[in-house]
Formats: structure tokens, C-alpha cells, sequence
């Protein structure tokens, strides 16, 4: 019978990752796995050490995060992560934004769509929470 | 909704606005509205290394919802260890 090993995970920093270009700050996740005071040291003894498991693509994570960015130049590019829908939602924001920059500065407008940015907002994070079911509520009814 | 036609509804409203201003814009916006509504449910895939135990995030990672090695899916563990047997410690 194979031997059951008790592997865990925690999220343990963030830190610059070196192999990106430029380096930017990720978060490092840590596997460690359990085994009867694995490790001692000035007295202490632990029973996590990192893990013996090496593979290819053998981890696989699930997340919360953000869609891939569009590159310049590609005009058939499009968020794939995020439904359609919403896409207008992003460009509103963008559209308030433009009319906060000082060359076609314009308060009036800049609020609207900053308030239709956040509408969308507060939809999407609605249809996130859903995971895709819809919700509803059965009343009684007289025949 | 292509990126033409983002870059077109945008530049109705600001056509001094260039291609490369706009699509920057667009990105940044959308960073915010993925921050902001978590709407983006993903998974990535890794390698692991033998007596390796930090992995850096794929910078488009926010949270970590779970995780699975080898098709099983493993526990988080509550705190970190007492002793890192590794060079790279905490800081």
C-alpha cells in the first residue's frame, strides 16, 4: 500500500521575482510536507520539511486574479477571463479618466462615468459571487 | 468587445488620445476591475522541484482559492513552521 504523505501549502511572502522583466513583486507560495520531527535545530524539532514531490505541471492552483493585458498593435485582442459583458464597464473608466486629464478636462462628465464604471462594478461583482446560478424565491399562490 | 473597438468608443470621447495611451489606460482600468469585483476565477500550473519548498506566484494571482498536487487537493496549513530547512529563509 502506498505510504499517504500530508502535503500543505501556505502563502508565505511577496517578494521580487528575479526571472521577470522587469522584476516585479509576487507572492511565494510555500509546499511543505509532514513527517515525524523532520527537522531539529538548536534544540527545536519540526515536523514540516519542504517537499520530496518533483513534476512537471504537477501543481495546479486555483485563483482569484486579473486577465492577461492587451498588447498594442493586436486590435482583435480580448479579455478572455472576463465576460463580454462587462467589457463597456472597462472602457467607461477609462473614458472618466480621460476627462480628468488636464487636456480635455471635464468634471461633469468625468463623475458620470465614474458612476457608471461603478454600477458595472457592483453588477460584476454580483455576477462573480453567483458562480454562474441564478437564485430565486418560490411564493405561495391562491388557485 | 476587441480591442478596436474599445479603443474606438474611447477615442469618441478623447480622439486626442493615442492608440498606445488608450490601450494603457485600458489595461490599468482593468486591473482595477478585476482588484475590485474578483471576477477573474483561474487556475495556473507549476512545476515542483524535490526539497524545494518556496514557488513564486504568477503575478497575475491575487488569492489563492486552493490548491492541488498531483490531483489531490492539499490542506492549507494554519501558521507557518518553526524552522525553515532551507537556504532562502524568511524576512
Amino acid at each position: 500500500m502506498a505510504t499517504k504523505k500530508e502535503i500543505f501549502w501556505y502563502i508565505d511572502r511577496i517578494e521580487a521575482d528575479t526571472s521577470l522583466s522587469p522584476n516585479s513583486s509576487t507572492g511565494v507560495i510555500a509546499l511543505v510536507e509532514k513527517s515525524t520531527n523532520a527537522v531539529t535545530r538548536n534544540g527545536y524539532s519540526t515536523e514540516y520539511t519542504s517537499i520530496s514531490e518533483a513534476g512537471t505541471n504537477n501543481l495546479r492552483i486555483y485563483y482569484i486574479g486579473q486577465d492577461s493585458d492587451l498588447a498594442v498593435g493586436t486590435l482583435t485582442g480580448k479579455y478572455t477571463n472576463i465576460p463580454d459583458q462587462f467589457h463597456e464597464v472597462i472602457v467607461s473608466k477609462v473614458i472618466a479618466n480621460g476627462y480628468k486629464d488636464p487636456r480635455n478636462m471635464e468634471f461633469n462628465n468625468a463623475q458620470f462615468f465614474d458612476q457608471e464604471y461603478n454600477l458595472g462594478v457592483k453588477e460584476a461583482k454580483k455576477f462573480a459571487r453567483s458562480d454562474f446560478k441564478t437564485v430565486g424565491s418560490i411564493r405561495p399562490q391562491d388557485f | 468587445m476587441t480591442l478596436k473597438e474599445m479603443i474606438e468608443l474611447v477615442q469618441l470621447h478623447h480622439p486626442h488620445m493615442g492608440e498606445t495611451e488608450v490601450v494603457k489606460l485600458i489595461n490599468r482600468a482593468k486591473d482595477d476591475f478585476c482588484n475590485r469585483t474578483e471576477i477573474v476565477k483561474t487556475t495556473a500550473t507549476m512545476n515542483t522541484v524535490a526539497n524545494q519548498r518556496y514557488y513564486h506566484l504568477d503575478k497575475a494571482i491575487l488569492k489563492v482559492k486552493s490548491v492541488w498536487l498531483d490531483s489531490i487537493r492539499i490542506p492549507r496549513l494554519i501558521g507557518k513552521p518553526i524552522i525553515d530547512d532551507t537556504d532562502s529563509g524568511e524576512f
